[in-house]
């Protein structure tokens, strides 16, 4: 990202703040889309793994691949060691799969049902122009860079073109910008696609990341995934626009479980955006994706999430629960992995987008900012495994806990024996809204190595009195001068974000906060 | 609860060992066993893998040594392998010695252990301020397996300093050993505890300090290592504006491991807590910190900043550390803070355009680092003492 | 005493010396002037033996022995002080203790007897004296929170306590106000002599009208392009570098 937009960032956050915290609204994605669906029978079983890759046309090594996995899982014992709390889940009493009737694929935006492309246009992240959407075939086909930020915070938003995968409920529905993307050389298509279009390239890449006996989630997503998003960036290639994937739960007791693979071959960049919102429901329902990056010789993979999944109402009731692995392989010399979060939704989350630092020279990045209001659980952070020599990797979490809600960062920064030259450096940061909540930082730093440098800094402090009291006398209320103040303390990794990301991030932190004070 | 053949031939001697009958500890570890690395707290330090075979209660004495720390006059107990041995023909004014005391059951099961084994619960009760240093000595030799559990009183307003002394003989031996102290309102104790290093030597060395209001509790530690060793400490501040201090040091060469774990919990308003652990890795030394800071709903004001900083001066060391903070109170100051990593090359340079040799630069620099852990101790002959245990270890490096 | 011939450095695989020969006779004081990232501190710390600093090619020499195979303390015990540009901040390591063990090891190295606790204490005083830094300073861990003329008085006291045969001093003057300047002049005067040299980098003219160099040479891109009398100095002050960057170029 370049200086100039760094800027601009910055100052469109701020000013746009105080404007946007006077529409503040709850959870707005909330609607439910009256769509016909076809589901898998209820619960999980072997044969509910055979449906699921029945229905996607699946090859048998694939097939094969699910079904170890199953039986694996059958064996596994889900998780306890988070600091989050939550009644037990019977996964029997979910549904593992649900595609929109009128079939699993469009051919064209024309066979999309106008309902979930109304769905789209009430969303906003980042499909709020229908025109972007629609331009699969139309108008929008002159390369994204091509968009200044000229216009940023002011009237007319210039926006940077970004291709959309959307993931609804199970299955992917639209995936735009593809004619231009392969002109590049880009393949950026729906994961079952890919199965079918390039097995050699999934087969090759897919479980290298996140082995399927990885944990009891993930390996549960290895069963039963099904869909998701696969990226290829060919050597030398940087992917000419943004690449988005957004997912959707929409049916009510269904499990989501996708799956996404991105690889950026030697030399390549690719910046990928995330976003994901569901309806409100009284009911829970369980999200469990698997998100595996490899980044080769001089790659560069930017990963960006806005996780804006339903948290629950006001008493805790409802909500999704977010169980994510999310891993990334620098797995050749100066390679560069790069998360960025903003963690607003879900009722529970556990999710630790990682690093492993396997190439010289190689780096990696985590910024995070994590809010969690009324009941909501959140145990997230990152793992930095340096294997490599000069390997340096950098965390900066900040997590914002409000309302009766409970937040841990949990982190680990690891040093082998062999990676020589090694530097970390980790900064969390928490910040307590009101006194019935909690925030937590549990970070693991292991170094077998001499020369690495490691440093670790955390603090835990509320909203200063005196800036508060300070907006106030310019005329903020107070919610307002939380908001302001709150998008300060968080402004380290809201400048990681590409702009699009960025205002609506900020956007999400006022929603998210709202009812906090007074 | 582990199937009974998955026990070590450790586990299974020390649980036919426990009372059949109304052990608590007992049934808690025909249950769980030793702690070990599948223990989240115990994930560094595996204490079942380091005790696998069979171990003798050992022999009540021990052959005599001068000790490993001369204080002032002190007031001296010693433990030959977990026998009280020695003590003072008369105590002074103000301290009396007793059995008994409550005890609490502990959520680590060792001190749980060590309470119950050991041939009694000694109590050491404070009223008035007491001149001279308390001294406890734990000796042990051989390679059978010693409990000792102390508690330590201070009455409403007392003063006191104690040192502990970790020393002995080289051997296979295991010692166990619980501490509890209680300070009553306004109360002061100064507390250090030395560690001498051992290389086939298995040590858990478990205090716990309950703080009313006003409370004073300092302690420093300095340990060079065993085979295993944990030195864990938990404060708990129970009263209104009471104060700790949670200092210590670690020099470790050889094979030799040392745990500090420390977790302190603020349930009530307005204390203060500050930690500051330095630690120094050389050959295959492995360094274990782990702290944790708990602030209740209720602990507003609460100050409590922790440190660990770390020196690897060997490729083949290892420090893992965790600094935590489990926050529930919103007007708080809490921080942390853990580094690692070599030796400034450049100060290295520096030292030596002046003349030092590449050994001597090391020395100073290294104890340049570690005596900022010492900077609360305010009897100066007693850090001038550690200075030296410090200045023989480094000469021993080099 | 000091001599340089056609000395080749490279730092982390970038050559910063390439070629550079230089003599400093005994009894004389020579002066390097050259521009920002010319490679002035790179030589200083190519005789005094810093770790990376890599010599390719060339030699170094004092007093006829070759001291590239010498570590940094060997060379210190023969003599060679360097007043580092920028003077770093020991914290822990108490400041007198510091400079007793330096120069006890250099005396030991050369089979001197150890001065005496009480000799020290005096002669560091009185010299304390003189280059202003106050007891209380010298009761301080080593440069911790010292104002940037202070480590530079530091570096003086060191000098004046160590009585190197060889002193470098790398950009003494910068940062120092008048009186330190003064300072500076007074306390390399009075160990000029006919067994000692001096090296001294420095920007400006007026440290030189304390210190009156024998000759001043212009260093340029890793080499000495001119060398002469101390007219050079001034000729510098009007002109800059100009001409001698293009020629280097
Ligand atoms: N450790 C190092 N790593 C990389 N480059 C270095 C290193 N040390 C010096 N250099 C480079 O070598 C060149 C010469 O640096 P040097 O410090 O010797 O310059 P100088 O003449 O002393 O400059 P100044 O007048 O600013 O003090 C510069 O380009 C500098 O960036
Ligand atoms: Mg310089």
């Amino acid at each position: 990202m370049s200086q100039t937009r760094e800027t601009v960032v910055k100052e469109g956050i701020d000013q746009a703040t105080v404007e946007m915290t006077r529409e503040l609204e709850t959870y707005k994605h909330g609607f439910i889309t009256n769509i016909e669906s076809e589901k898998a029978p209820k619960g999980l079983t072997e044969d509910t793994v055979r449906y699921i890759s029945a229905k996607k046309d699946e090859p048998q090594w694939m097939l094969d691949w699910r079904l170890e996995a199953f039986a694996r899982w059958k064996e596994m014992d889900e998780p306890t060691w988070a600091h989050v709390k939550y009644p037990a889940i019977n996964y029997q009493d979910h549904y593992y799969y649900s595609a929109p009737k009128s079939g699993s694929k469009y051919e064209s935006i024309d066979d999309v049902p106008p309902e979930i492309l109304a769905d789209f246009e009430k969303l906003g992240i980042p499909l709020r122009e229908a025109e972007v959407l629609l331009g699969v075939e139309g108008a929008g086909q002159t390369p994204g860079e091509a968009r200044t930020d000229a216009g940023v915070g002011g009237e007319g938003v210039a926006r940077q073109k970004v291709a959309v995968d959307a993931v609804f409920d199970s299955v992917s529905v639209a995936t735009t910008f593809k004619k231009e993307l392969e002109k590049a050389g880009v393949i950026f298509m729906s994961i079952s696609e890919a199965i079918r279009e390039h097995p050699e390239l999934v087969k090759k890449y897919i479980g290298s990341v996140v082995p399927t006996s990885d944990n009891f989630f993930a390996t549960l997503n290895t069963a039963v995934f099904s869909d998701g998003t696969f990226v290829y960036v060919p050597p030398g290639v940087r992917c000419p626009m943004e690449l988005s994937t957004y997912f959707r739960i929409n049916e009510a007791n269904t499990g989501q479980f996708e799956r996404t693979l991105i690889v950026a071959d030697k030399g390549s960049y690719v910046s990928y955006l995330e976003g994901c919102t569901a309806p409100m429901r009284d009911e829970n329902q369980l999200h469990a994706a698997v998100v595996e990056l490899v980044a080769l010789e001089d790659a560069e993979i930017k990963y960006s999430t806005v996780q804006n999944w339903y948290p629950g109402d006001k008493d805790g009731k409802g909500g999704i629960y977010n169980f994510v692995t999310k891993r990334g392989d620098c797995r050749e010399a100066r390679s560069k992995i790069s998360w960025t979060q903003v963690e607003t939704g879900s009722a529970v989350t556990w999710k630790y987008p990682s690093c492993i630092l396997r190439g010289d020279n190689s780096v990696g990045e985590f910024y995070s900012i994590a809010i969690t209001n009324n009941h909501q659980q959140a145990d997230t952070g990152t793992k930095m495994i340096h294997l490599g020599r000069n390997t340096t990797s950098r965390i900066i979490s900040k997590g914002i806990a409000a309302g009766f809600s409970d937040q841990t960062y949990r982190g680990l920064v690891s040093v082998h024996r062999k990676a020589e030259g090694v530097r970390n450096f980790t900064q969390c940061d928490s910040l307590l809204i009101g006194d019935q909540c909690g925030a937590h930082t549990v970070p693991y730093i292991e170094a077998k190595n001499s020369s690495a440098v490691l440093e670790h800094e955390a603090t835990t402090s509320r909203l200063s009195e005196d800036q508060l009291f300070y907006c106030m006398q310019r005329g903020l209320n107070e919610e307002e001068a939380v908001s302001l103040l709150v998008n300060g303390f968080c402004k380290d990794v809201l400048q990681q974000l590409p702009m699009e990301f960025a205002v609506e991030a900020q956007k999400l932190l006022e929603v998210s906060l709202e009812g906090s004070v007074g | 609860m582990r199937p009974n053949h998955q026990f070590t031939e450790f586990e299974k001697a020390l649980i036919a060992s426990m009372p059949a009958e109304g052990s608590e500890a007992g049934a808690i570890l025909s249950g769980t066993g030793l702690p070990s690395r599948r223990d989240e707290r115990w994930k560094w330090t595996d204490v079942r893998a380091a005790l696998r075979e069979e171990k003798q209660s050992s022999v009540q004495s021990v052959s005599s040594r001068a000790p490993l720390l001369s204080l002032d006059q002190p007031i001296e107990f010693l433990f030959a392998n977990g026998h009280l041995s020695q003590a003072p023909a008369g105590l002074p004014e103000g301290l009396t010695l007793s059995r008994g005391g409550d005890y609490p059951l502990f959520r680590e099961n060792l001190p749980n252990i060590a309470t119950e084994k050991a041939e009694a619960t000694y109590v050491l009760t404070v009223s008035g301020k007491l001149d001279r240093p308390i001294h406890l000595r734990f000796l042990s030799e051989g390679s059978g397996m010693h409990h000792t559990s102390v508690q330590v009183v201070l009455e409403e307003g007392a003063e006191a300093s104690i040192v502990e002394s970790l020393e002995g003989s080289d051997g296979a031996w295991f010692a166990n050993g619980v501490m509890r102290f209680r300070l009553a309102k306004g109360a002061s104790l100064e507390r250090l505890i030395l560690q001498q290093a051992h290389d086939d030597a298995v040590q858990v060395h478990f205090a716990m300090a309950n703080l009313a209001a006003g409370a004073n509790f300092t302690q420093g530690t300095l340990g060079f290592g065993s085979k295993l060793c944990r030195l864990e400490t938990q404060v708990l501040h129970e009263g209104e504006g009471a104060r700790a201090v949670l200092n210590g040091a670690y020099l470790l060469s050889g094979r030799r491991h040392l745990d500090n774990t420390t977790d302190v919990g603020h349930t009530v308003p307005g204390c203060v807590t500050e930690e500051l652990y330095k630690g120094v890795l050389a050959d295959k030394g492995r360094g274990v910190f782990q702290g944790r800071f708990y602030v209740a709903r209720d602990a507003q004001k609460t100050d409590a900043r922790m440190a660990h900083n770390a020196l690897l001066l060997s490729d083949e060391a290892e420090v893992d550390a965790k600094p935590e903070l489990m926050i529930y109170a919103d007007d708080v100051q809490c921080a942390h803070g853990n580094t690692a990593g070599a030796l400034d090359t450049e100060a290295l340079f520096y030292m030596r355009q002046r003349g030092l040799s590449e050994a001597q630069a090391r020395a100073m620099l290294v104890q340049a680092f570690v005596v900022e852990a010492f900077g609360h101790i305010s009897n100066e002959d007693v850090k001038a003492r550690l200075m030296v245990l410090i200045e023989t270890w480094l000469e021993a490096q080099s | 005493m000091l001599k340089i011939d056609d000395l080749h450095i490279t730092v982390q695989e970038t050559e910063i010396l390439k070629g550079l020969s230089l003599e400093v006779p005994a009894g004389e004081v020579h002066a390097i002037m050259g521009p920002n990232g010319s490679g002035k501190s790179t030589l200083s710390y190519a005789i005094t033996g810093r770790e990376d600093y890599e010599v390719t090619q060339g030699d170094i020499t004092l007093d006829g022995d070759s001291l590239l195979e010498m570590d940094p303390n060997e060379r210190a015990a023969k003599g060679l002080f360097l007043s580092f540009q920028h003077p770093l901040e020991i914290p822990g390591v108490a400041t007198m203790s510091f400079i007793r063990t330096a120069l006890n090891a250099q005396r030991k190295a050369r089979g001197e007897n150890e001065v005496t606790a009480a000799d020290f204490l005096r002669a560091i005083r009185e010299k304390a004296k003189i280059v202003g830094l106050s007891d209380e300073k010298l009761k301080r861990p080593f440069n911790v929170g010292f104002s940037g003329g202070e480590k530079k008085r530091m570096e003086m006291l060191q000098m004046a306590m160590l009585e190197p045969r060889f002193g470098i001093l790398d950009e003494t003057d910068s940062g120092l106000d008048i009186d330190a300047l003064k300072m500076v002049g007074e306390v390399v005067n009075e160990m000029r002599g006919p067994d000692r040299g001096f090296l001294v980098i420095t920007h400006y003219q007026r440290l030189l009208d304390y210190v009156k160099p024998d000759r001043v040479h212009v260093l340029a891109d890793g080499r000495i392009v001119e060398s002469g009398g101390p007219e050079i100095a001034r000729e510098l002050e009007e002109h800059g570098y100009d001409k001698y960057i293009q020629s280097a170029a």
